[in-house]
């Protein structure tokens, strides 16, 4: 059954078609809001959120291959709901005896990369998370943030530049 | 290493796998509608109230019932919080008396004037955010009530560390009570408050059974034990907050500005 069907079917009410419709999109909201939350129980909180919302609102969508990023749209703006206060704005790091070791090296360094990716804009964040941990294309991106490709695509190299000031963009694109 | 690689490994690392959040999430869904009795239908439509021939009288029904609610309330709130209090949930397996000692402690955490700076405790761990031990704190996302807002905050306890952990919060600016919901909120219940379409009683201290977390966290932390606690503080804090947290054998102070 394709999307289409499906969302005809939800639209007249039918909870199976909509479980079908959206059901496979769960996992990948997960994943979204981890990567904006970075809490997995504040994002399984946004999902849920989010699918309700889904349900909702599903008059909105214009035609079932739009389902994608009509869901992670909603999943993205319950992130901006669920916002991620610090209860204070550093994190203390650097304890000598502890960095030496590689594998807390790892564990550091990809918290300093989440901490950095906390820091991009909510939007520039998105775009991040959706083009390199979820591998959307920048068209299906776009549609998620309702901005143009050209916007998006110029986001996502301002928010690498960001993150990685010393590499170039084409080899932090690969 | 790429840098999709670098970020798909840093956002892993925070993000266990949820296999049982699709079924929930579509349960939740078909829960509303039930708990709504929207039928089969999609947002956006009405039904015709079925009684609607019945409204006038209806309404004055409900505005003699909210009446009596209202007196019922003052009459009975005392009563009601008493008792509350007496019942308030003790958490399975600790020692009350133990409790008690930590309960008859003084609060020492300082109060401030509101244009006084906000003092801040550093964390003297790696990893942790907040606390020196053996207790820590992180921060977490928030949501917000009419009431205030609620901060879903991640405490951690040390591995060896037993018995319990009393632990009291206050803005600092104001000396408001930060007050916590869910299993491990302790004492009096000083306020309820709705989180979505879910009534929490609001408790005015949180303890921890240090040697039972309900998780424990990996390499390179092992047994490090882990609890996610929802608290909160009500609306116009001055963003300055303090913890004071007692243990049988430890005394330890978490204040900090929130941004």
């Amino acid at each position: 059954m394709t999307d289409r069907t499906l969302l005809t079917d939800a639209l007249q009410g039918s909870q199976r078609a909509f479980e079908d419709l959206v059901g496979p999109l769960v996992e990948p909201g997960y994943r979204l809001a981890c990567g904006m939350l970075h809490d997995p129980f504040a994002a399984q909180d946004v999902v849920q959120e989010a699918t309700l919302k889904a349900w909702r609102k599903l008059r909105q969508v214009q035609s079932g291959d739009k389902v994608r990023p009509w869901f992670l749209g909603i999943v993205a703006n319950e992130c901006r709901n669920a916002r991620r206060l610090k209860w204070t704005s550093s994190v203390t790091l650097g304890v000598p005896e502890v960095a030496q070791r590689s594998q807390e090296d790892s564990i550091l360094r990809d918290a300093d990369l989440r901490r950095a990716l906390g820091q991009l804009k909510h939007e520039d964040r998105a775009i991040v998370v959706l083009f390199f941990y979820l591998d959307l294309p920048l068209e299906e991106i776009a549609t998620v943030m309702g901005a143009s490709p050209a916007a998006t695509r110029a986001r996502l190299y301002r928010s690498i530049h960001r993150l990685r000031p010393d590499i170039e963009i084409e080899e932090a694109l690969k | 290493m790429t840098l999709r690689a670098e970020i798909g490994k840093a956002i892993d690392g925070i993000a266990p796998p949820a296999p049982e959040l699709r079924g929930r999430a579509l349960e939740f869904v078909h829960a509303e509608l039930k708990q709504k009795g929207s039928g089969s239908t999609i947002s956006g439509r009405r039904r015709r109230p079925f009684y609607s021939g019945l409204r006038h009288t209806g309404a004055i029904a409900a505005v003699l019932i909210v009446v009596l609610l209202v007196v019922a309330f003052f009459i009975g709130g005392r009563i009601l919080q008493d008792w509350r209090q007496f019942n308030a949930p003790k958490p399975v397996g600790i020692d009350q008396a133990v409790v008690d000692q930590l309960r008859a402690r003084a609060i020492v955490l300082p109060v401030l004037k509101p244009s006084d700076p906000c003092p801040s405790t550093p964390s003297l761990h790696s990893f942790f955010q907040l606390g020196d031990g053996p207790v820590y704190a992180e921060g977490g996302p928030a949501y917000f009530t009419t009431w205030g807002a609620y901060y879903d905050v991640s405490w951690y306890t040390d591995k060896g560390l037993t018995g319990p952990v009393l632990i009291r919060g206050r803005d600092l600016r104001s000396d408001r009570l930060i007050i916590f919901v869910g299993q491990n909120a302790a004492g009096p219940i000083v306020g309820s408050d709705v989180i979505k379409s879910a009534r929490v009683d609001q408790r005015s201290e949180l303890v921890l059974d240090a040697g039972h977390p309900p998780h424990r966290l990996g390499s390179p932390l092992d047994g490090v034990g882990y609890w996610p606690i929802r608290q909160g503080v009500s609306s116009g804090w001055s963003h300055c907050f303090g913890f004071q947290i007692d243990g049988p054998t430890f005394h330890e102070t978490i204040t900090g500005p929130a941004s």
